[in-house]
């Protein structure tokens, strides 16, 4: 049972040194950039895609590293991350975050985010994307955390809920192709979501532009990444990737406790 | 911090009152406002685009229904018929930047064409120099009217100025000074110091936004209310209802569904949590 008395405060709450106005601004730090693999993918040359899915759960990074056709165009780095230890191929335990091409659709890129976004710097990430790869839409996974949410979370039972901007909850275009989203419940009033994922739909909110954040629950396991698989595949219908019964046994293990 | 404006909608020029919350104890600011948003019926018409404020997204804020409305930090609301604008902020400012939040707050709201901004906070009651009956029921307030911040319109309503503002101690002096651009000396204060009971209130996030808004000659009034930590709903309709009182908004204006006069919003259903795991019994 919580301790009341001696507990921290919940998220919602602040303490003094939250408030307090006199406190020293942070270190300003280097600006979040892109690195491109090639000139052809450089947005510069306008080339944007229509659909941009961006991996931030651990399922979701899991799945989408596991997908087959794809090609690597770039990566963002934050300069406060540590490259210690990458590789140069990308790895699904990697603390990077690298853009991929999908070959199958190659208006669609792929966002891995596998390092851990300060709350502070989510919104400088977020601003990046949109200035420099400007997707028509956006898809993003992430997962329901539970500090926030406010209703009781089922041991056994998978989840799925979503977020989107007004625009496209507006949409009506038939052959969209986030438009399986449409039978997915909103997540529930009085909830939140925060991080980058958060910081990446309300930047889409702000211009106006189609973004769907789908949260899920549990935060790891392989039943979430069976249905990213199914979420997927109605973006993509030519989609492969290489995840076998063994693959999909690791992702249950596959958390920092052990990285 | 740039204002825009959502697709099909626009600020309406005759509001020239800005209600918003201060982060506070209690969040008693951000509850009142909600309070206010949903009670007056006031529409969204744009969002705040600020980086020094955390995100956060969630759904319907107000309802009536879930309809996978998204709420972000920032949003800006209009209730034309009472001649009023509110800002709800939903997440904290990055630590440090309180006051570059402050600034860019008060210079929005004067490009907005605001005239006179109301900021709601509240107290730790645990910071009380006197403790009597009325205790927390008690509204204070400071005002821009005049030097030592007392209001004619605010005494009428029974409301004290609050005694530990005192406009010529160091820290409120040099939140003017930062707050008019002004270069202080580096050891004109020392944070190394500790915090005394006179250092609190102009450390607190209602101070740096009353001294930003003063800055840019916008007539602003405080509203604060002491509270505690815990069920805050109470605090946040006395000020909810202060508000109204200071604004001449009629109780009877308000789209009322619950007893007293109030429409809650939905996100406040589950504000204590899911119910009790019903198997334990």
């Amino acid at each position: 049972m919580d301790d009341v008395i001696t507990d921290f405060l919940p998220p919602s709450r602040l303490y003094f040194e939250d408030l307090n106005a006199f406190s020293p601004p942070p270190s300003p730090l280097p600006r979040p950039f892109i690195l491109w693999s090639n000139t052809d993918h450089n947005p510069d040359l306008n080339f944007h895609p229509k659909t941009l899915i961006v991996a931030i759960s651990k399922p979701s990074c899991f799945f989408l590293h596991h997908v087959t056709c794809k090609t690597l165009i770039g990566t963002v780095v934050l300069p406060e991350i540590s490259v210690s230890g990458k590789t140069l191929d990308p790895s699904h335990s990697d603390n990077s975050c690298n853009i991929f091409k999908l070959d199958s659709s190659p208006e669609t890129f792929l966002l891995l985010i596998q390092y851990t976004v300060c709350a502070d710097r989510a919104s400088a990430l977020a601003k990046l994307v949109f200035d420099e790869i400007k997707p028509e839409k956006t898809l993003i996974f992430g997962s329901i955390q539970s500090c926030n949410y406010r209703g009781t979370l089922p041991v056994d039972e998978t989840l799925v809920f979503k977020l989107e901007t007004s625009k496209q909850r507006d949409c009506k275009d038939e052959g969209d192709a986030l438009g399986f989203v449409k039978d997915l419940s909103y997540f529930p009033s009085g909830n939140l979501i925060d991080g980058v994922g958060a910081a990446l739909l309300a930047k889409c909110q702000i211009r106006g532009r189609n973004g769907i954040l789908l949260v899920s629950w549990p935060e790891y396991g392989g039943s979430i990444v069976s249905l990213l698989k199914s979420f997927m595949l109605n973006v993509s219908k030519e989609l492969d990737c290489d995840i076998d019964g063994e693959t999909l046994k690791d992702s249950h293990s596959d958390s920092e406790l052990y990285s | 911090m740039e204002f825009v404006a959502e697709e099909g909608r626009q600020l309406n020029s005759s509001s020239s009152t800005l209600i918003l919350p201060a982060l506070s104890i209690g969040n008693i600011g951000q509850l009142a406002v909600d309070l206010l948003i949903a009670s007056l019926n006031a529409k969204r018409v744009g969002f705040l685009d600020e980086p020094s404020v955390l995100p956060c997204v969630g759904n319907d804020a107000y309802g009536p229904m879930p309809e996978g409305d998204l709420a972000i930090p920032l949003e800006v609301y209009d209730a034309p018929s009472h001649g009023l604008s509110l800002i709800q902020q939903r997440s904290p400012v990055v630590k440090g930047m309180m006051i570059e939040f402050a600034k860019n707050l008060a210079s929005c709201a004067s490009d907005m064409g605001k005239t006179h901004i109301i900021i709601l906070s509240g107290l730790d009651s645990g910071r009380r120099r006197r403790c009597d009956l009325s205790s927390n029921m008690q509204i204070h307030y400071i005002s821009s009217a005049s030097v030592d911040g007392t209001d004619e319109v605010c005494k009428h309503l029974g409301w004290k100025r609050l005694p530990e503002y005192s406009p010529t101690q160091k820290r409120w002096q040099y939140l003017v000074s930062l707050s008019e651009g002004n270069i202080v000396p580096d050891d004109f204060l020392s944070f190394d110091d500790e915090l005394t009971d006179e250092d609190y209130y102009p450390s607190l996030p209602f101070a740096a936004l009353f001294s930003c808004c003063k800055a840019k000659d916008l007539k602003v009034t405080c509203i604060l209310s002491y509270c505690s930590e815990g069920d805050n709903i109470p605090d946040s309709f006395r000020m909810a209802e202060a508000a109204c009182h200071l604004l001449g908004v009629r109780m009877n204006d308000i789209h009322a569904n619950e007893p007293g006069g109030w429409l809650i919003p939905l996100s406040w259903k589950t504000v204590y949590g899911p119910p009790p795991d019903i198997s334990l019994f």
